[in-house]
């Protein structure tokens, strides 16, 4: 059943299965004895722990590190410090985890008051400005991780102008309406 | 092949939802599990030096996202309000979502689904895009192309015998229950189905409303009673089949109390030649009954996907 080409029917509950087991599985247990191997005379011990011993350095602020604290990140070796400031900083693009998606705000800011003309009309003097805002402030910021376009910012601007387009529309008209109230 | 400045390329599967999506990604060292929830997007990467093993179950049918069922429990609520509000009879406005619920379930019946997992040293995750067999195959088949390209060969025997050890295979022990989750599913619609048809039904007066209603109710206990038997064992299990029956049991009898009430209504009862139209629902009192019923129901179809919605697989196979 395991590293079969095709699913097969698991004898103990009667489902089928597919399962892909990789050689990592039996060789995690090499990794953590090799990792607690004792400083020898002679040999040069680790930043983090002075007992054991250092079998590499870190690739961006040079200690060394043994196999517990190396972490192999793309072919660089770093040290728990540098991992951390890189994830904190997000200089490291393989340690984000999480990404804003500003695009997909400004929409949605620019869109509300069509969705749900109730009450998010009464605020459109605030989206229209709000949805630009959005688009011009994170035009640059990064987006996703995978490929996105930038229609979803090009299309809140357009709605904000609307917005606005629309508010101006009616204070000038409610403004001529009360002028010519008053000539009356 | 993946652009210069963008170093993935998209594996076969994807999860699009109202409120939120999933996607998978091959990169050149590691595989990125993209989780979108509109707003912003989780990122989860598995290297290929990490994997330790990827499992497929079959499941006997689609798993509906829960944006969906929120939608159609608002929508329920939402026709409930409408029919109030332009003075249309309630039952009528419930029979029809409740026929449309029953529609969808049976439409969900109809597929066949999968649950996919990734292993490595700190636990197993469900890959949540993988949810269709053939896509999840095919993404498998490259993922276990590239990790092995890192890892070295397949596994030859002696790691075998080390999962043997970690995890022994046993015989099966109790019969298939293939058809369980099936027969939960049509269970479901089948009795909506049939309390709507029953609202929909000529009550003469004085005996049948009674009658009716207690057969309704006692046809839910029996078809829960049959869940609760064929349902998985263990504590989890047996815990959900117990809610599943209580809100059910709960939506019926109020059911029940709202058929009883409207017969005992003097405006319900002044209806043509000592019958009723149920469809006829008077309004005032009998408001809150048919919103403790719609809710009841609501609660009732949650529970039902809670009971049938297997858990994430947390355990080798």
């Amino acid at each position: 059943m395991i590293n079969a080409a095709d699913l097969r029917i698991c004898p103990t509950c009667n489902t089928d299965l597919l399962v892909r087991v990789f050689p990592a599985l039996s060789q995690a247990k090499a990794v953590i004895a090799s990792a607690s191997m004792a400083l020898a005379e002679g040999d040069a011990s680790c930043f983090h722990h002075a007992t054991k011993k250092a079998v590499s350095a870190c690739s961006q602020c040079g200690r060394f590190l043994c196999a517990l604290c190396e972490v192999d990140l793309s072919g660089k070796i770093l040290c728990p410090g540098c991992l951390e400031s890189g994830s904190t900083r997000k200089t490291i693009r393989n340690l984000e985890n999480h990404r804003t998606l500003w695009d997909t705000t400004a929409l949605l800011v620019g869109v509300a008051p069509i969705l749900f003309p109730f009450p998010m009309l009464y605020f459109t003097f605030l989206t229209g400005p709000m949805a630009i805002f959005l688009s011009v402030r994170h035009w640059k910021s990064p987006s996703s991780l995978i490929p996105r376009t930038k229609w979803r910012f090009i299309v809140a601007i357009l709605l904000g102008l609307l917005h606005i387009a629309a508010v101006v529309g009616l204070v000038m008209a409610v403004v001529f309406a009360s002028r010519a109230g008053r000539r009356h | 092949m993946p652009k210069p400045d963008f170093p993935y390329r998209k594996l076969p599967g994807v999860r699009r939802g109202i409120l939120s999506g999933a996607s998978l990604w091959l990169g050149n060292d590691h595989i990125l599990h993209v989780k979108n929830t509109r707003f912003a997007e989780d990122y989860r990467r598995y290297y290929f030096t990490d994997i330790e093993a990827i499992y497929l179950k079959k499941t006997p049918r689609f798993l509906p996202p829960p944006a969906v069922v929120i939608t159609l429990i608002l929508g329920l609520i939402a026709v409930l309000i409408l029919s109030l509000s332009r003075r249309t009879t309630a039952l009528e406005w419930t029979w029809v979502g409740l026929l449309a619920i029953s529609l969808y379930a049976a439409w969900l019946c109809l597929f066949r689904s999968c649950v996919c997992s990734i292993q490595t040293a700190l636990g197993t995750d469900r890959l949540s895009c993988l949810h269709r067999v053939s896509g999840a195959r095919a993404a498998i088949d490259q993922i276990t192309n590239q990790v092995l390209q890192v890892q070295g060969p397949a596994l030859d025997s002696a790691p075998l015998d080390y999962i043997q050890e970690v995890a022994p295979l046993e015989p099966a022990q109790q019969p298939p229950r293939s058809g369980e989750t099936i027969f939960g599913w049509l269970a479901l619609p089948f009795i909506l189905l049939s309390s709507a048809l029953v609202s929909r039904l000529p009550v003469p007066i004085p005996d049948r409303p009674f009658g009716v209603a207690l057969g309704a109710v006692f046809a839910a206990v029996i078809l829960t009673v049959i869940a609760l038997i064929s349902g998985r064992g263990g504590r989890f299990g047996a815990l959900r089949a117990a809610l599943l029956a209580l809100t059910l049991l709960c939506g019926l009898e109020l059911y029940a109390l709202v058929l009883v009430n409207t017969y005992s209504h003097p405006i319900a009862i002044a209806g043509s030649q000592n019958a009723i139209q149920l469809g006829q629902f008077a309004k005032g009192a009998h408001v809150a009954s048919v919103w403790l019923s719609g809710a009841n129901i609501a609660a009732a179809i949650v529970t039902a996907l809670l009971l049938f919605r297997k858990p994430p697989a947390r355990s080798s196979p």
